[in-house]
């Protein structure tokens, strides 16, 4: 009863299913919610190049310019590529069921598995993400890092529990509120750098690590590349959107295209002019934020508003994630559980789920994104890689109308993308790249042994082929151990079931069958005692032996075995008496034709 | 399949079971008996004198020499002891522990005061006995010593498994070390005796006495007296164990007491006079016992052989409450003062359940003080004298009452027996109260008051499970109900059996999805055999709600009316697959649980591989 007051405040009145359809986001709340995620990213991307450049000295820092502009073409790949998607897939397109349709169920499942490693991730990653953006506000708090994050991720499952709509107008200020301040800074930081001309120079630093080659340029492409995050989200979430679907989506794609690339690219640019150097307790926009303003009221502004949309695009993932585990469920590859909705129309597994593994995550890596960024990207160009090439064999396969056009779009996009996944899984394999190599392997295996445990308990109950069931033939049972109320009523009980009922008894001390029996002779309402014999004042084997030699008769014959129980009115109570029936229930859970039934008789105080 | 692999390891470590009627077999001979109840008295002989010296010893070592007078006036309560319980196994033939005698002459909260006394003293004789026994071994061995903890747990661990086989076994296993300890401390004390006279042993070389932290007052003489008093442990334990015997079991009894208590004295006082003899001091990380038999025989041979039997006794003194916890314990469940299930006897014929929470609570102990005998002590001595106190003022109180032959004699020996355990207890309970003794004052009425809420929950059982005055209830009527989410192979089993239930059993579907209803109408009407499908909407998905209220319909029928909900559940093959499925049943079982008038009935569909 507690539970559920509580459950009803934190998670709000259940929903009927007919409510479903209202549930609905409009283009602006829509790109809010669906863009959190992949805006976040401008966040941390320039700093995670920044952080590879920087190996090769301060000077080698200038090169992060072009890297982005190289990220910034693929992310406009991409997005192209994933409004084709949409046209194709009005009712939500996950990587999952575009590469399954298109290319085969062993596609869909590596993408499958990519992307509830990524969704995962995104968790973690945006979470410490946003905390690091707070902390480098609030140097006092670093230390706690970790146990905020934990806080912020469980804060964020409760409000996805609520329900999706509730969840997307909570959600949809912040991320307007962060494109604002980025603006902000970018035009004051780029028109003040005009003005002046430059800023100091920086401190000198020590000799450079490494020169700069080429594989270190490719490890900054790979480390910038997370700035593709959270793209796919859009297409995956079609059906959350107000009719008419397709066009809202694709409108909020070619917006949060636009968005994405002027600013990751300014935020990079401007670094650079600014000549901010990654620093393990505070995140460059922090540093960019504090170089353009000061330290005033727009400084915690910004990070505040960083803080928020980080915090706010793992929400992405909860929508996500929880919608992908349905898919996988429905398809019988992932427990069932996760195919049902909660009575507030949110798939209430998938969410938990999600939760307690990202939090898990960030326990591990102790709240550290740039730990964590290396297992990030191999997930989410995975999925691109299946996604766009599912989309080259489907159109060669349809031929709609300018097949030929959009089979150049999504091949460039698979290339690209293909590309960049080798390009990342290359460079951080020993970073942490192998774990997520391996665990897409390991779930798959997953994936498959329970579909296939699925298939084969379909099989055995399936009534295709299933004649008249053999007649069954029925003896019922009554364990008794003395004669008292609760057994007098489970007698009445087994009576009902069947005339010709029958109590046993186990002897372990003659003296004590006698009184029974004496005691039966009074109240045991004709039902006939069998005693049987226990030397070894085991319960279990006489009782077994006898069930056993009632079921071997011919034809099938079930064996009911009535046990009254009494329940006691507090838990701790039931220390003080014998498990009895628990150890008989176990005892014949695994037999064939038995069945166990409790009478409960309640005590009152 | 992990069900039998648990059961075949337990006949590895326990031995095939036996037989009600073997019960009286299992009886000792005076010679085992003695080994067996007298290892618990006779290894405190390894500690006690230690316990003395390390009181005086805050007073100097000059302090030491009081160590002598204080031994003989703890024989001297051996004696009176010994004398006390020689009557009380006369009186109690079937078995005389303080628990029984104190509630039988005093009343029940005398009873309960002493069994809560007994069960702490029981706990505390391992733990005690096990950590001292470990300390000869690392007296001998000192590379052992930051080991003790767990040498500890493993020693009581053996023993416990060793009494899960059973008691005449045990029996035998034991005797063996409690001779050769009586015969090694005896051969050492006069052979030391004789040394020390005829000098062949030297003193040790006079050290100058330290000045002590404390004056040699009153207080530390009753400090070191208390100290000394776990001599006395485990004197009870024959008395206790009458019925182990073999035929005659009383005189028998007095006979084995006798010779304990003549043996305990003599070992007591020699190895507290050559302590004092040869000027030893006690030590951290070496026994007194050891440095005794070092001096005596030097590091030899002989010297490990003292350590070793030391060792053995100690450990199988620890055994001796393995067989009084579990009897105890089952004289009180019997009298539903604890949980019944202590009073069960397992398949080899002993108290299992008693024998493994003695065990866990031991090792708790030895875990919690770190294995260190001396922090022990101060709790281990005030449970000891305040059941040997209640247990002879029960005496007392028999023979007034009964007034049998020689009654004024009897009655004189166990009122001497009271007033000296008591005034030792109240002595133990003021000295020792800060180094531990209160926990036990505090645990003692904790447990009566638990003992009591047991009781008065059983009785309050009984009475509302009791037939007498048991008006009939009106005819029981039924209704089957099968829970169906589908129609399947398990299905169709469970409709067949709902239907040798009852003449008219119903089909209940709980409704999410219109489409689904339809889907299984369909079927239904080619599977369902004739069972009518009754369909409850349900808007918010849940199935319980819908469910439970037209349970509550039902029930509104008659006055005495079941339910019977059938549930339909198909059992995988293999453990990891359950997590697989819905755990419905599980849910919906927990709903009912605790409604009236409602069983719940799995039909398991075993799966295949």
């Amino acid at each position: 009863m507690r539970v559920h007051v509580l459950k009803r405040l934190l998670v709000g009145e259940p929903l009927s299913t007919a409510q479903a359809r209202h549930e609905r986001l409009t283009k602006v709340t829509g790109l809010a919610i669906f863009a959190s995620d992949n805006l976040s990213s401008v966040a941390y991307a320039s700093e995670e190049i920044l952080r590879v450049l920087i190996i090769a000295g301060p000077a080698a820092l200038g090169a992060s310019t072009p890297i982005a502009i190289a990220i910034a073409i693929v992310i406009a790949i991409v997005i192209y590529s994933y409004r084709q998607t949409i046209l194709a897939y009005p009712q939500g397109a996950s990587d999952y069921i575009v590469a399954k349709d298109n290319i085969g169920p062993a596609a869909g499942l590596t993408a499958g598995s990519a992307l509830l490693i990524d969704y995962t991730l995104t968790v973690a990653v945006s979470v410490s993400a946003g905390i690091a953006a707070l902390t480098s506000a609030f140097p006092a708090l670093f230390p706690l890092r970790a146990w905020l994050c934990v806080g912020a991720i469980a804060l964020i499952a409760v409000g996805n529990l609520r329900g999706l709509r509730e969840s997307g107008r909570l959600f949809a200020l912040p991320s307007y509120l962060f494109i604002a301040g980025l603006v902000a800074l970018l035009g004051v930081g780029f028109a003040r750098y005009a003005a002046q001309g430059g800023t100091a120079a920086p401190a000198a630093v020590g000799e450079p690590a490494a020169a700069l080659g080429a594989f270190l340029i490719l490890r900054a492409f790979a480390s910038g590349a997370v700035a593709l995050t959270g793209i796919e989200a859009v297409a995956d979430g079609v059906t959350a959107f107000k009719p008419p679907e397709v066009v809202n989506a694709r409108a909020v794609l070619a917006a949060l295209a636009v968005i994405m690339t002027a600013l990751f690219v300014g935020t990079t640019a401007l670094a650079d002019l600014y000549d901010v150097i990654p620093h393990a307790h505070e995140t460059v926009v922090s540093q960019l934020a504090r170089q353009v303003f000061g330290g005033g009221i727009i400084y915690y502004y910004i990070q505040a508003v960083s803080m928020l949309i980080l915090v706010l695009a793992a929400n992405t993932a909860f929508a996500d994630f929880p919608r992908l585990a349905f898919f996988m469920a429905r398809d019988g590859y992932l427990p069932r559980q996760f195919g049902n909705r909660g009575d507030r129309l949110v798939f209430s597994n998938g969410v938990v789920m999600l939760t307690v593994v990202a939090a898990g995550l960030i326990l591990i890596f102790d709240g550290d994104t740039h730990a964590l960024i290396p297992l990030y990207a191999v997930g989410v160009f995975t999925s691109f890689t299946l996604s766009q090439a599912s989309m080259v064999r489907r159109w060669l396969r349809l031929r709609p109308s300018r097949w030929p056009w959009r089979v150049a779009i999504s091949t460039l996009g698979a290339v690209t993308t293909g590309t960049v996944l080798l390009v990342v899984a290359a460079t951080k394999f020993l970073d942490g790249a192998w774990i997520v190599v391996a665990l897409i392997a390991i779930l798959i295996m997953i994936f498959v042994t329970i579909r296939r445990h699925y298939e084969d308990v379909a099989g055995q109950l399936s009534l295709d082929g299933y004649g008249t069931p053999e007649e069954m033939s029925h003896t019922v049972l009554v364990l008794v151990g003395d004669l008292h109320r609760g057994v007098v009523e489970a007698l009445q009980y087994a009576r009902t079931l069947s005339p010709s009922a029958k109590a046993v008894y186990v002897e372990t001390d003659p003296e004590r069958t006698r009184r029974l029996e004496e005691k039966w002779g009074r109240h045991g309402l004709g039902v006939p005692l069998v005693v049987l014999n226990s030397p070894y004042r085991s319960l279990l084997g006489p009782l077994l032996e006898y069930v056993q030699h009632l079921t071997e008769r011919p034809g099938k014959h079930v064996v009911t075995m009535v046990i009254p129980e009494f329940i006691p009115a507090r838990w701790w109570q039931h220390l003080l008496h014998n498990q009895t029936a628990l150890l008989i229930k176990g005892a014949l859970l695994f037999r064939r034709n038995v069945i166990v039934t409790d009478v409960p008789y309640h005590l009152k105080h | 399949m992990a069900h039998v692999r648990a059961y075949q390891l337990k006949r590895l470590f326990l031995g095939s079971p036996l037989p009600t009627a073997q019960s009286r077999h299992e009886r000792l001979g005076k010679a085992t008996a003695l080994a067996t109840f007298a290892s618990d008295a006779l290894s405190s002989v390894a500690y006690a004198t230690e316990e003395i010296l390390l009181v005086l010893v805050l007073a100097g070592s000059a302090a030491l020499s009081y160590s002598l007078p204080i031994a003989f006036v703890i024989a001297g309560l051996i004696i009176i002891v010994v004398s006390s319980y020689r009557e009380t196994i006369r009186a109690y033939p079937g078995g005389g522990g303080a628990y029984i005698v104190s509630k039988d002459n005093l009343g029940i909260y005398a009873g309960l005061v002493a069994g809560a006394a007994l069960l702490i003293d029981y706990v505390l004789t391992v733990a005690v006995s096990v950590a001292a026994g470990v300390a000869a071994i690392t007296s001998a061995i000192p590379a052992l010593f930051p080991f003790r903890i767990w040498v500890c747990v493993a020693a009581v661990a053996a023993i416990a498994i060793a009494n899960l086989r059973g008691i005449r076994e045990s029996g035998k296993i034991f005797a063996a070390p409690t001779y050769l300890f009586i015969v090694s401390v005896l051969g050492m004390i006069i052979y030391g005796a004789l040394g020390a006279i005829f000098d062949f042993i030297g003193e040790t070389p006079y050290a100058p006495h330290p000045p002590g932290l404390e004056g040699v007052g009153l207080f530390l003489f009753l400090r070191a007296f208390a100290a000394g008093c776990t001599a006395l442990t485990g004197v009870e334990a024959v008395s206790d164990g009458v019925p182990a015997l073999k035929p005659p079991e009383a005189p028998n009894a007095r006979v084995v007491l006798t010779w304990l208590g003549v043996i305990l004295v003599a070992l007591f006082l020699g190895m507290t006079y050559l302590a004092y003899d040869f000027g030893i001091a006690p030590r951290v990380g070496e026994t007194v016992a050891s440095q005794l038999a070092r001096h005596v025989f030097g590091t030899g041979l002989i010297y490990y052989e003292i350590q070793v039997v030391t060792m053995l006794i100690l450990l199988l003194a620890a055994n001796t409450a393995f067989a009084d916890f579990p009897r105890l314990a089952f004289f009180l469940a019997r009298d539903r003062f604890i949980p019944r299930q202590f009073g069960t006897q397992g398949d080899r014929l002993v108290f299992s359940n008693g024998i493994l929470i003695l065990a866990g609570l031991a090792a708790a102990l030895l875990v919690v003080f770190g294995a260190d005998t001396h922090a022990l002590i101060p709790l281990y001595a005030v449970g000891v004298f305040l059941s040997f106190t209640f247990s002879q003022a029960g005496m007392v109180r028999r023979w007034l009452r009964l007034r049998e032959a020689g009654w004024r004699w009897r009655a004189t020996l166990n009122g001497i027996g009271a007033v000296a355990t008591g005034l030792v207890m109240v002595t133990i309970a003021v000295t020792k109260f800060v180094h531990g003794a209160w926990i036990v004052l505090i645990l003692i009425p904790v447990l009566v008051l638990l003992f009591v809420a047991m009781h008065r929950h059983y009785d309050d059982v009984a009475r509302q499970l009791s037939l007498e005055d048991f008006t009939w209830p009106p005819p029981m009527t039924n209704t089957v109900l099968v829970l169906v989410g589908d129609l399947h192979r398990g299905v169709i089993t469970a409709l067949q059996y709902a239907q040798t239930l009852s003449a008219s059993p119903k089909a209940v579907f709980v409704e999410t999805d219109p489409e689904r209803t339809r889907k299984l109408e369909e079927k239904w009407s080619k599977w369902g055999m004739g069972v009518p499908l009754i369909v409850l909407s349900s808007p918010y998905r849940s199935l319980l709600g819908p469910l439970t209220e037209y349970v509550d319909t039902l029930q509104r029928l008659g006055p005495n009316h079941m339910v019977t909900l059938v549930l339909p559940e198909f059992l995988p093959a293999r453990w990891w697959q359950q997590i697989l499925h819905n755990q419905t049943a599980l849910l919906i079982k927990g709903t009912f649980l605790f409604r009236k008038n409602v069983v719940i009935t799995d039909v398991p569909h075993h799966l295949r591989h």
